[in-house]
């Protein structure tokens, strides 16, 4: 008998269509390990076991009765605390939200569960998807499955630990500073961090309005393609949704990545742990034999990400969030709650200037991307830390370090691929991101189908 | 590092709370920023540059 822990949606889907396998059948064999391994792992703050078992034999009938939706039909998911469900408690990781219980759906939840996915709860994430640790004092810190010490990034950290533990097969994350690539980084899983506006938020709770994007989480490339499929598309619920066409994104999957044109922007290449540049480096001589050709670029505007990062993200937040910073200081972490002030704290100019750096940013791409077809670094520049208990400290620490790599993305609105490229001295995983013009994502995920296929974590997936 | 009189003035302005436990962290990520604001300056132009804003066209069209 095959362990159905860690198949991809992509294997799972011909055994479900083809009736070999049915929905309830993967779906209580991850609610089993749900109950074995949570109480430690933490990747869960509401499962929703009866709930998907209920949909599981919803979907089981349906396949009998000759009515496959899809790929994505019967296949488990973990969906992020911050994606409104009906009906079901969403935290957003929050103490402040600990008893909200939204009267509609996320856009993006509709369309996956339109798609048939099975949803096994609501995933653990740091609080507010302000940072970046995992940490969580109100519903548990999540664990990184690779070794139980460290962290597994955020702030969607539960679900790329579920993916890595074999607790989903799929997750959903956002991404306002790196929250979807940087845990996919620290857990060894693959975060597609999309084009701006490309997939709803409307229906998610906002950490930072102009920055927020939602994406696709998985064990494999074309598992986030299956995703995508299911999560992209126009919504006039969304006042930045995208109305673009949405292509077949497995169409190009396998078409390699001879002759394409890949840039190193030098900027990618400061400050980087040693273990992370010696992998990185390794990886980039492996995309050279696979026949990319690539060179290092210079983009000096990337230099005022970090700025502009700060600036827009505690400023945004700050006003979202003003009213109850007022009223209920006490339901935030002093982490977050600091993070917020000082947005509050800075002015409307450096707001401002943060904004047209960010419009210098997007042109200094665009220019790049007349000689490369896509860029290339590091998803972060350290090896994945151990908890330290200054919990609070260091969560300012791993978001001040991480986003002079992660901002750039989110500040240009292009999208990006983390995939894993190996593990550190330690045993822990680190990643590399691609990215691309806006709305290249078909091209990413060839890309990172074709690094996928170099294995960069066989046999090394932790079987828990 | 950042005057704790200016935060202190500044949340009690906008009748935002204030922490003493907080200062050292507001202190903190507030000179990130304005470190990190020095890279601007090797922008002489960006005055030229346009804010990105979010814009809803269907709101103003």
């Amino acid at each position: 008998m095959t362990d159905l822990t860690f198949l991809t949606a992509t294997e799972l889907a011909p055994l479900i269509k083809s009736r070999q396998l049915s929905p309830v059948e993967i779906t209580q064999h991850t609610i089993d390990r749900i109950e074995q391994y949570d109480p430690v792992l933490r990747t869960y703050i509401t499962p929703l076991p009866d709930l998907a078992l209920k949909q599981a034999k919803d979907a089981e009938a349906s396949i009998m009765r000759g009515e496959y939706k899809g790929p994505l039909h019967g296949i488990p998911t973990g969906i992020k605390d911050n994606y409104f469900t009906k009906g079901i408690r969403t935290t957003v990781g929050s103490k402040l939200f600990s008893n909200y219980v939204p009267d509609k759906n996320a856009t993006t939840v509709n369309k996956l569960l339109k798609s048939g996915v099975i949803m096994l709860g609501k995933q653990n994430m740091h609080e507010l998807a302000a940072g970046s640790t995992g940490t969580n004092p109100y519903y548990g810190t999540t664990r990184n499955p690779w070794d139980l010490n460290h962290m597994p990034g955020g702030s969607s950290g539960g679900g790329t630990a579920a993916l890595a533990a074999g607790l989903s097969t799929l997750a959903t994350g956002t991404d306002t500073f790196g929250s979807i690539r940087l845990p996919a980084a620290m857990c060894g899983v693959y975060g597609l961090k999309t084009t701006y506006g490309l997939v709803s938020t409307h229906g998610i709770a906002p950490t930072a309005w102009s920055l927020d994007t939602a994406g696709p989480m998985a064990r494999s490339v074309s598992d986030l393609a299956l995703m995508l499929q299911s999560m992209a598309g126009y919504d006039p619920k969304d006042p930045a949704s995208l109305k673009v066409p949405v292509p077949n994104y497995t169409h190009n999957l396998t078409k390699g990545i001879r002759g394409l044109k890949i840039g190193i922007p030098t900027y990618y290449l400061q400050g980087l742990d040693p273990d992370v540049e010696q992998l990185f480096r390794k990886a980039v001589t492996t995309l050279q034999t696979l026949g990319a050709e690539i060179k290092e670029i210079d983009i000096p505007e990337l230099s005022m990400a970090t700025f502009s990062g700060y600036a827009i993200v505690s400023g945004e937040a700050s006003t979202f969030h003003k009213k109850w910073l007022q009223t209920h200081p006490e339901a935030y972490s002093p982490d977050i709650r600091s993070f917020f002030l000082a947005g509050a704290l800075s002015g409307s100019t450096q707001y401002v200037k943060a904004l047209q750096a960010r419009r210098k940013m997007v042109k200094a791409l665009r220019k790049a991307f007349k000689e490369v077809d896509l860029l290339l670094g590091p998803t972060i520049p350290f090896t994945t830390p151990a908890f330290s208990e200054h919990w609070l400290q260091q969560n300012l620490d791993v978001v001040q370090k991480s986003m002079p790599f992660t901002s750039p993305i989110n500040l240009t609105g292009v999208p990006s691929l983390s995939v894993p490229i190996g593990l550190d001295r330690n045993g822990l995983p680190t990643g590399m991101q691609f990215f691309g013009k806006h709305l290249s994502e078909s091209l990413l995920l060839q890309v990172g189908h074709a690094w996928e296929a170099t294995q960069p974590l066989t046999n090394k997936l932790q079987k828990a | 590092m950042i005057d704790p009189n200016f935060i202190k003035q500044g949340l009690r302005f906008q009748q935002l709370p204030f922490y003493e436990t907080d200062l050292p962290f507001i202190q903190s990520i507030l000179f990130t920023m304005k470190q990190a604001e020095m890279a601007t300056s090797d922008f002489p132009h960006l005055n030229a540059e346009i804010p990105i804003t979010v814009v809803d066209k269907r709101l103003m069209v």
